[in-house]
């Protein structure tokens, strides 16, 4: 993960609609991560197939 | 039906997808979006899930009909998520402490990062649409990202020229646009160490304004965390200009142009974030209608200099409540 501020390259291969190997099969990845500052992500499932991300930090940040 | 269906005549997709006429009118009695109610099931500062009703799949279904001469179909291969902003239903982006919504810019970069790097997303838009007048569905106050398996059309276009221009002067055209503004000053309306906002030359429309990082920035991905505030601090008074306008809160298409995540490099582009209000006076709409929709030509019967003095002058009355003078 990056945070505000940081940057990186991420060259990545070019697909075409209709495409069957662009595909991600680790994606989402569930679980909790630090972004900048104190901003927590929780990466969970939404149980229907689909994910959900809860942001949280502080109130008093930055 | 979910599908990509090619217009070989302006040589662009349009994205059919059916289910999405189901989409609940704005509910009298819940929020589907407030904590506990139905997509959320706990309290959150900032939440981003994906669509309940999508234009784009992870795991789209194959086409409906085959492609045949012509007729071009493919899969709609892509990502469509919903941002809720805060958890209370009755506040704007405009309500929101100015700490917040440098928290949001912080979510809106993740969200750019990690879309922009799945194999089959090229583009990733940011947006909201704000008010009824828009078609809003759901007053809560939130936005939505489509993680595009293509270009759109009109940024493609844009590209392309910007490419040109880049290519023939060795200068950003968005950089040329925004000290040419400046130096002119008359559509200015906001400005800080960090971003620039002025109803541009060509407005569209009466109210629409774009905001520009003075630095040269392709995508949130290379925001710092100065400039990042900067944009939280722009973004606070510019929407709070718009709803002393007319003293209500005031509708809008917000529009966070971003470098492509296509895998080709794009030096020449520049973030900026365009904002497209329906209204051309306080009980007024402007609605795209024949020239617009059936040409491609807007016709704007205001001036963006006198709109801009309109925009500046709510901004001050705004920045003199907040500072109780």
């Amino acid at each position: 993960m990056q945070n505000i501020g940081e940057s990186s390259e991420s060259p990545k291969k070019k697909t075409e609609p209709n495409d069957t190997e662009s595909e991600d099969v680790n994606y989402p990845r569930y679980g909790i991560y630090t972004l900048g500052g104190d901003m927590i992500k929780s990466v969970e499932s939404m149980g229907d197939g689909r994910y959900i991300i809860y942001y949280s930090w502080e109130e008093d940040s930055p | 039906m979910s599908e990509m269906r090619w217009d070989p005549f302006l040589e662009e997709w349009v994205v059919s997808s059916t289910h999405r006429s189901e989409r609940p009118l704005l509910p009298e009695k819940s929020c589907p979006l407030c904590p506990g109610v139905l997509e959320v099931a706990k309290d959150y500062q900032i939440v981003v899930f994906e669509n309940r009703y999508p234009s784009f799949y992870r795991h789209p279904p194959m086409p409906d009909v085959e492609s045949r001469g012509l007729f071009k179909a493919a899969s709609s291969q892509g990502v469509c998520e919903v941002v809720l902003y805060t958890s209370q239903h009755d506040l704007s982006l405009a309500d929101l402490p100015q700490g917040h919504i440098f928290k949001l810019i912080e979510a809106w970069r993740d969200r750019y990062c990690e879309l922009g790097n799945l194999p089959y997303v090229d583009y990733v838009y940011i947006f909201e649409n704000k008010g009824e007048v828009i078609g809003v569905t759901l007053s809560h106050p939130h936005g939505q990202i489509y993680a595009f398996p293509f270009i759109p059309p009109k940024i493609s276009r844009e590209l392309a020229i910007a490419n040109h221009h880049f290519a023939r002067k060795g200068k950003c055209l968005y950089c040329s646009h925004l000290e040419a503004e400046i130096a002119d000053g008359e559509r200015i309306v906001l400005e800080n160490n960090f971003f620039v906002v002025s109803v541009p030359f060509f407005a569209r429309y009466p109210y629409e304004t774009r905001v520009y990082p003075r630095r040269h920035l392709g995508s949130l991905e290379e925001i710092s965390g100065e400039e990042a505030w900067g944009m939280s601090l722009t973004l606070k008074e510019l929407l709070n200009a718009y709803d002393s306008l007319f003293g209500y809160s005031f509708p809008y298409i917000m529009s966070i142009y971003q470098s492509p995540t296509d895998g080709a490099r794009h030096e020449y582009f520049h973030l900026h974030i365009d904002f497209y209000p329906p209204m051309r006076a306080a009980d007024k709409q402007k609605i795209p209608a024949g020239c617009e929709v059936g040409t491609g030509t807007f016709l704007n019967d205001t001036a963006p200099e006198a709109k801009a003095k309109e925009l500046r002058d709510a901004l001050h009355r705004w920045r003199e409540k907040r500072d109780g003078r």
